[in-house]
C-alpha cells in the first residue's frame, strides 16, 4: 500500500518548514514522521518524501544510512535498545543484553518470531546516572540490571496485548 | 553553593510556565528586552560565560562575531548532549525548559535573530515533548512570537529532532543535520558566527550555556564572576557516572578537586574498592592517573595538564575495571560514530578497537603496544572536527596511565583482571554495535 502523510503529519511538517528557506531542511522532520506512523521507513516513503521535500532518493538513502535510529524493515512492537557505553557498561549493561537475548531467545539485532521485540544494541542514551539505561519505542527504563529484565518483558507484553500495539 | 541553574529543576511542576513564571521566569528576558542588544552582549562579556558545551569558549565573544550588516542571522541550540557520561543538559531540558527558552530570548535578541533552532538529540523524546509544550505555552502567553513580551521585538523558537549521530553535536555537523544533510563537520573557517545555518552568520550555544544567561541578566556580571575560579566563573553542572556510589549531577563551582568530587558528592566507589581513575570532562576527556586526582576541575587548570573540563562529565573507575576492557569500550563508540569523512579518524578508531579487542582477548601481538602509539600520533590533529582528538585522548592517556596493564594483556595472553573482578561486569562487550536495523 501506498504511504500518505496523516493530515496531522503535514501540517506538523509544513509548520516546521515555513520557517526553512530550504525544504530540504525538512528531512529528519519527515522520516521521524515516517518512521512514527508505519513504525519503520518503506522504501514507497521514500519516494513521498522525495517529491514533498523535492530531494533525490540517493540523498534519502544517505540520510537514512547514516543516523541509527531510522529503520528501513518493519521492527517489532517494542523495540529494546540497551545502551551499552562506558557508564552502563561499568554498572552491567552487557548482562542486561545477554538477559535480553536469553529470555527472547533472540540475537541482538533480530525481531522474535511473533513480532513482539526487536533487541537492539545503542551508544549512550544521556542518562548516565542511572545506568544500564533501557528504552523500550520512545519510553526509558533506568536501572535495568540482569534481574529486572524478566519483569520489563513481562510489562512489555502485558501492554502491547492491552493496545495491540505497544508504539505511540 | 545554592543551586542556580538546578534551583527549579527537580520541581516536577516547574515545566508548567505559570509555575516558572512565579519563580521569577522571563523577568531577565524582560530586563534584556529593555537594553540595546549591544548592551546584552557587554554584559555577558563581562561576566566572563564561557561555552558548556566542552570549548570553554568565552560566549558574549562568539555572540559579538556576528558582521553588523547581516540581514538573516540564526540561534541554533545545541541540545545534542551525547558525550558518553554527560547528562546535565537532560535535566535542564525536561525540568527547567522555560529556564532555557528564557536564555534563548536573551540570545536571540543579542545577536538579533528571528528564528531560533533548538536541535536535541533524537533520543530524548521526553525532552522534545517537554520543550514543545513550553513553547506553546510561551506563544499562547505572547512570550515567544510576533512580540516577545509586549514588545516589538518577534522571535519563532522550533523544535528539530536529531536521529543517532553523536558527531551532530560538533557545531558544523549539527547544522549540516539541521539543512537536512548527513552530520558530517564542515571546515573551519568560516565559522558558523560568519556563515552558518542556510548560508546565514550562526550562533550556536549549548543548553547549559544558555541556562546561565538569564541569572547574568537578574543578578549582574558582577555576580557571576565571583562565583568559582576568576577565569572559569559561574555555576557549573557536573555528571558524576560509573564505578560510584551516588550517580548524578551536581551544581557547584568549577576548581573542585577531582577526587573531592567524587568522594564528597559521587559517594565515592563502592565499599572496600579504590578508585583507580576519573574521567574529568566526558569519554573525550584524558583519563586521570592517581597522581593527578587533586587536579582543579576547571576549564585552564585541566587545559594545564593537557587535559580537558569538556562537559563535566565526570566517570569514575575503580579497580574493578579493566583499563583495556574500559578503553576498548570507549574507541568502540567512536568508531561507530565517526562520521567517516576523514582517513584518520575513520580508520584510526576503527583499527584501535581491533587491537585492543585482541589484546582483551589474549590475542594480542607484540606490534600491538607500538601500534597503538603510533596510531594515536595518526589521529590526533589530523581530522575536521574534534571527534578525532576527542579518540586519541583517552588512548593516549590510558596507556599512558596504566601501561602495565597493557603488558600484562600481552604477556599473560589473557585479561588478568578476570575472574578477580565483580562477576559478570568484566566480559568485554561483543564487537558489532549499533543500532542499524
Amino acid at each position: 500500500m501506498a504511504f500518505q502523510f496523516s493530515q496531522a503529519g503535514l501540517d506538523d511538517l509544513n509548520g516546521y518548514l515555513k520557517h526553512c528557506p530550504k525544504k530540504e531542511a525538512g528531512l529528519l522532520y519527515a522520516l521521524h514522521l515516517v518512521q512514527q506512523q508505519a513504525g519503520y521507513v518503506p522504501d514507497e516513503a521514500v519516494d513521498v518524501v522525495g517529491k514533498l521535500l523535492e530531494v533525490s532518493r540517493s540523498h534519502i538513502e544517505g540520510v537514512l544510512t547514516f543516523y541509527t535510529m531510522y529503520f528501513r524493515k518493519p521492527m517489532g512492537r517494542n523495540v529494546v535498545t540497551v545502551c551499552s557505553t562506558i557508564s552502563c557498561a561499568l554498572n552491567g549493561a552487557l548482562d542486561t543484553v545477554g538477559e535480553f537475548e536469553k529470555q527472547l531467545e533472540i540475537e541482538t539485532g533480530e525481531t522474535t518470531p511473533d513480532g513482539q521485540f526487536s533487541l537492539l544494541k545503542v551508544e549512550c542514551l544521556g542518562a548516565c546516572d542511572k545506568a544500564p539505561v533501557v528504552m523500550v519505542n520512545d519510553q526509558k527504563f533506568d536501572g535495568v540490571k540482569r534481574e529486572k529484565v524478566k519483569e520489563l518483558i513481562h510489562v512489555c507484553r502485558k501492554r502491547a496485548g492491552a493496545n495491540g500495539s505497544a508504539r505511540a | 553553593m545554592e543551586p542556580i541553574l538546578t534551583r527549579y529543576a527537580r520541581d516536577p511542576e516547574q515545566k508548567k510556565i505559570d509555575v516558572a513564571v512565579s519563580h521569577g521566569a522571563y523577568e531577565a528576558a524582560k530586563k534584556a528586552l529593555a537594553m540595546k542588544p549591544e548592551e546584552v552582549i557587554e554584559t555577558v562579556k563581562s561576566s566572563g560565560l564561557r561555552g558548556r558545551g566542552g570549548a570553554g569558549f568565552p560566549t558574549g565573544n562568539k555572540w559579538s562575531f556576528i558582521p553588523a550588516a547581516a540581514p538573516v542571522r540564526y540561534l541554533a541550540v545545541n541540545a545534542d548532549e551525547s558525550e558518553p557520561g554527560t547528562f546535565k543538559d537532560r535535566l535542564l531540558i525536561e525540568g527547567d525548559p522555560h529556564l532555557l527558552l528564557e536564555g534563548i530570548i536573551i540570545a536571540s535578541y543579542a545577536i538579533k535573530c528571528r528564528t531560533a533552532f533548538i536541535y536535541i538529540r533524537g533520543e530524548f523524546t521526553d525532552g522534545a515533548n517537554i520543550l514543545r509544550e513550553a513553547i506553546r505555552e510561551a506563544y499562547a502567553k505572547g512570550i515567544l512570537g510576533e512580540k516577545v513580551l509586549g514588545t516589538s521585538y518577534a522571535l519563532d523558537v522550533l523544535v528539530a529532532r536529531g536521529a543517532g549521530a553523536y558527531i551532530c553535536g560538533e557545531e558544523t555537523g549539527l547544522l549540516e543535520s539541521l539543512e537536512g544533510h548527513r552530520g558530517q563537520p564542515r571546515v573551519k573557517p568560516p565559522f558558523p558566527a560568519i556563515r552558518g545555518l542556510f548560508g546565514q552568520p550562526t550562533i550556536v550555544n549549548n543548553v547549559e550555556t544558555l541556562c546561565c544567561v538569564p541569572p547574568i541578566l537578574s543578578h549582574g556580571a558582577e555576580w557571576f564572576k565571583k562565583i568559582g575560579p576568576e577565569k572559569s566563573p559561574g555555576p557549573k553542572l557536573f555528571c558524576i557516572s560509573g564505578r560510584v556510589r551516588k550517580p548524578g549531577i551536581y551544581e557547584l563551582p568549577m576548581g573542585i578537586p577531582a577526587e573531592q568530587l567524587v568522594l564528597e558528592y559521587g559517594g565515592g566507589v563502592p565499599e572496600g574498592r579504590k578508585i583507580k581513575g576519573i574521567i574529568p570532562g566526558g569519554s573525550s576527556a584524558a583519563v586521570l592517573g592517581p597522581k593527578q586526582f587533586g587536579t582543579p576541575l576547571d576549564f585552564d587548570s585541566l587545559g594545564k595538564i593537557g587535559n580537558m573540563l569538556g562537559s563535566a562529565g565526570v566517570i569514575v573507575l575503580d579497580d574493578t575495571v579493566c583499563a583495556v576492557d574500559a578503553l576498548t569500550n570507549i574507541m568502540r563508540f567512536y568508531a561507530h560514530e565517526s562520521c567517516g569523512q576523514c582517513t584518520p579518524c575513520r580508520e584510526g578508531t576503527a583499527w584501535s578497537v581491533k587491537i585492543l579487542t585482541r589484546l582483551e582477548r589474549g590475542e594480542g601481538v607484540p606490534r600491538d603496544l607500538e601500534n597503538i602509539a603510533n596510531l594515536t600520533r595518526m589521529i590526533s590533529g589530523r581530522a575536521l572536527c574534534p571527534l578525532a582528538d576527542g579518540a586519541a585522548m583517552p588512548l593516549t592517556s590510558f596507556f599512558r596511565e596504566f601501561k602495565d596493564e597493557f603488558v600484562a594483556h600481552l604477556e599473560q595472553k589473557r585479561c588478568p583482571m578476570r575472574g578477580a573482578a565483580v562477576p559478570g561486569e568484566q566480559r568485554p562487550l561483543p564487537l558489532e554495535s549499533g543500532t542499524h536495523a
